[in-house]
């Protein structure tokens, strides 16, 4: 019932607000010197100063193409946000985007790829892992990136016998399940290795062992063409990375159902071993009291190299935006170096630009976050790029979750692939619309 | 969820009724000299009609056209968001689901939940009603204090056992200190075997309290004096509650046995916040699927020949109680 009226609402809300779209689109037509900014970071405060600092420079500088106006959303209710006005077609001029939905929403028409020759030459200056791509059309720029890595205390370390893992030297298989059995031996912890193994509804199982899958030699779907997982996710590799990880609970190094707040447990020396976001790092300063004793690693080299996820929240130009050229003005003018910086710092993540990283400390040379800019140039593989990556990501995160709590591994993964390759199938390929099309459904 | 419209429209009429009769008396005083008939009849039917239309334009909007939407949109591939028109696809949907183990274990899961919860919730509300029944000084104080979990927020009670069923949580460091040690309790939740049933058991206990009030006021209707001429026939407590209290409560009876299997059979809240329908779907429902696949995953089609199945799943289940409890 509760869905049965659920649905109802969103097709209601549909019709009601394909009517006020119209209403709304021959308004932004008419204003187009108004150009609206939507934003998920309602009640991020720290981030969210930087953007409205943004946005007031911008509308006191004499060169603006447009004034702004922003609205913000918290991030939990942003996507659906986004989703039912593109339904409704009351879209703003800039929205939000996640990197990995940047091909979900080029795909359903709801951005449009950047045009203007000078923000496209601002985004070759910045991390390869802050734009968002698809079918080689940049659709997005990032201030800052994140990504992941291990974290350990160096006094552990030592006392154990254990090597420090570094950028060029990470950790190999073997080397890493002889640490893992060291701090089990040294009795300090129940679970000494901790990953996020709690944390099934978010992103982090696709975001955080995506890449271990990747270092085993597997991969979430076939990418050449995105089109199938069949050889990739259930293929003689993606078997072994599962036997690994099921490994991990019957050695008693990992639990099913780790922390809900792993850095703080670590910060708390709840675990020996921590595979996370470096956003962690803002959990141990606030929490950790022998901060300097932690460092942080590279996660391991299962066979294809140490791999780690990149990509982040990106601001992106919609379809339906009347002034699409001031729009973008706006855009480059937020990806300035000393906006950057301020924004990057608030969130403890990556600057995007060398010039705004060394204007944050933990970033520039010699800082404790240094290592994952060297992670984050030489590591990252993206997630897939592929309209199909949120039904992805979803599936896989039951998936694991199941293998590690003892299902069959190979029928697990053979469910995962035949629900993965039905979806496509559904989606006929997630096709790029040629752009003819596109704008007939504009019309209609 | 019939028999809650049911329920609406039965208590709507029955309003609809004395109003009417309110309405009727107010005209005749003023059309005093009019001639009686049928210009007065149509007015009279107008007037309901009105009364009826809030309800019925709601009722339409809410249950008739999301009912009817959701059956269309089972045999489509619908999408939240999707360039690709939306087209006919047959059963694809209905192939795909019935040869989801995932689909099946969410049913045998429901089917599980409503074979243990209805009897037990229904039993233990009546015999806490009988108890807090009884014209004892503390009597209030029992009924407020079983009635505190139902009006807490479904998902703060389950946030509350989520933390109580930890692996080091409050349940495990009771068993452990009154066993001496000797006996270190299961990680409830994330133990394929535990989870359902300790599900079940934190379900009962939120909303027993709720069946032990309806169970109170069909108490409250048995007559006195049944209960006052059964004493005077020397009969014990067990043989007034079989032969007095359990006929009158017929009614009351019918109608717990009917909402709490239709709401068992639509258990989410719980599963949602305290397992995601793990580990190895040994939690998951038929309404938690829906909803992963049309929101998570935005296939609103497959989802909608979820919630068709529901449906079907739901009437019949109906069907079967109104026969079995029919007036014979």
């Amino acid at each position: 019932m509760l869905v049965r009226a659920a649905t109802g609402l969103v097709i209601l809300g549909i019709v009601a607000m394909s009517g006020c779209g119209e209403a709304a689109r021959a308004a932004a037509s008419a204003n187009a010197d108004e150009i609206t900014v939507w934003s998920h970071l309602a009640g991020n405060d720290g981030e969210l100063a930087v953007v409205k600092q943004i946005v007031k420079d911008y509308n006191a500088s004499p060169d603006k193409k447009a004034t702004i106006k922003l609205e913000t959303f918290p991030q939990a209710s942003y996507n659906t946000s986004v989703i039912s006005a593109a339904t409704g077609g009351s879209l703003p001029c800039v929205v939000d985007v996640d990197q990995p939905n940047v091909p979900y929403w080029a795909w359903a028409n709801i951005i449009t790829p950047f045009t203007e020759k000078q923000l496209l030459a601002r985004g070759d200056q910045l991390l390869p892992s802050s734009s968002g791509k698809w079918n080689g059309k940049v659709y997005g720029f990032s201030n800052y990136d994140a990504t992941v890595g291990l974290f350990a205390r160096r006094s552990v370390l030592k006392k154990l016998g254990i090597r420090v893992a570094t950028i060029d030297r990470p950790w190999s298989k073997s080397e890493m399940e002889d640490a893992l059995a060291k701090l089990k031996d040294s009795g300090e912890w129940r679970y000494p290795f901790e990953m996020g193994t709690a944390d099934t509804t978010s992103e982090w199982y696709a975001y955080g062992f995506g890449p271990i899958l990747q270092s085993f030699g597997g991969d979430l779907i076939n990418r050449n063409g995105y089109q199938s997982a069949d050889g990739e996710l259930n293929g003689k590799k993606a078997v072994e990375f599962s036997q690994w990880m099921r490994n991990l609970v019957q050695q008693g190094y990992i639990t099913t159902k780790g922390a809900s707040d792993t850095g703080l447990d670590f910060a708390n020396n709840k675990s020996g071993l921590l595979y996370g976001g470096m956003w962690v790092w803002s959990t141990f300063q606030k929490y950790a009291k022998d901060i300097d004793d932690i460092v942080a690693m590279p996660m391991t080299d299962f066979g294809q190299g140490s791999i780690s996820p990149g990509g982040s929240w990106e601001i992106a130009l919609s379809k339906t935006c009347a002034n699409k050229a001031a729009a973008q003005d706006y855009i480059r003018f937020s990806l300035q170096d000393k906006y950057m910086a301020p924004i990057s710092k608030a969130g403890m993540n990556i600057p995007a630009s060398q010039a705004a990283r060394e204007m944050v400390p933990e970033f520039s040379a010699g800082g404790v976050m240094e290592i994952f800019v060297e992670i984050s140039k030489r590591n990252v593989k993206m997630r897939p790029e592929t309209p199909a990556y949120s039904f992805i990501s979803v599936e896989f995160a039951k998936t694991m979750n199941d293998i590690i709590n003892g299902a069959d591994i190979q029928a697990s993964l053979d469910k995962a692939v035949n629900h993965i390759d039905g979806n496509i199938k559904g989606a006929d390929g997630y096709q790029a619309s040629t752009d003819a099309t596109a704008e007939d459904k504009d019309q209609s | 969820m019939s028999t809650s419209s049911m329920n609406i429209a039965s208590g709507s009429s029955s309003v609809g009724g004395s109003g009417h009769a309110g309405v009727n008396t107010v005209r005749t005083g003023k059309t005093h000299t009019a001639k009686h008939g049928s210009g007065e009849l149509r007015n009279e039917s107008r007037v309901g009609w009105a009364m009826l239309a809030p309800a019925s334009l709601l009722l339409l909007l809410f249950v008739a056209i999301p009912v009817v939407l959701s059956f269309v949109l089972a045999f489509t591939n619908s999408r939240s968001v999707s360039p690709v028109p939306m087209r006919f696809i047959g059963v694809d949907n209905f192939t795909r689901m019935f040869s989801d183990p995932t689909f099946w274990a969410a049913l045998r899961n429901v089917t599980i939940f409503t074979v243990a919860v209805v009897p037990l919730q229904a039993g233990l509300g009546l015999l806490l009603a009988v108890l807090v029944n009884k014209k004892v000084r503390s009597s209030v104080f029992f009924r407020t204090v079983y009635f505190l979990p139902v009006v807490t927020s479904m998902v703060v009670v389950s946030l509350l056992w989520l933390f109580i069923y930890q692996n080091d949580g409050m349940l495990n460091v009771v068993i452990e200190k009154i066993t001496f040690g000797h006996f270190h309790g299961v990680d409830w939740l994330n133990n394929p075997k535990t989870a359902l049933g300790a599900i079940i058991f934190m379900s009962i206990w939120q909303a027993v309290g709720n069946h032990m009030l309806i169970w109170l006021s069909g108490l409250q209707t048995v007559p006195e004096e049944l209960y006052e001429a059964s004493e005077l026939d020397g009969c014990s407590p067990w043989e007034q509650f079989k032969n007095v209290t359990w006929p009158c409560l017929i009614n009351t009876r019918n109608m717990i046995l009917i909402t709490i299997t239709i709401a068992a059979t639509s258990v989410f809240t719980q599963v949602n916040v305290m397992t995601s329908g793990g580990p190895r779907d040994s939690t998951t429902t038929v309404v938690y699927e829906a909803i992963r696949s049309g929101f998570q995953q935005q296939e609103t089609g497959y989802a909608s020949a979820i919630t068709l199945v529901y449906f079907i799943i739901i009437m019949v289940i109906t069907g079967i109680l109104r026969y079995l409890t029919r007036e014979k």
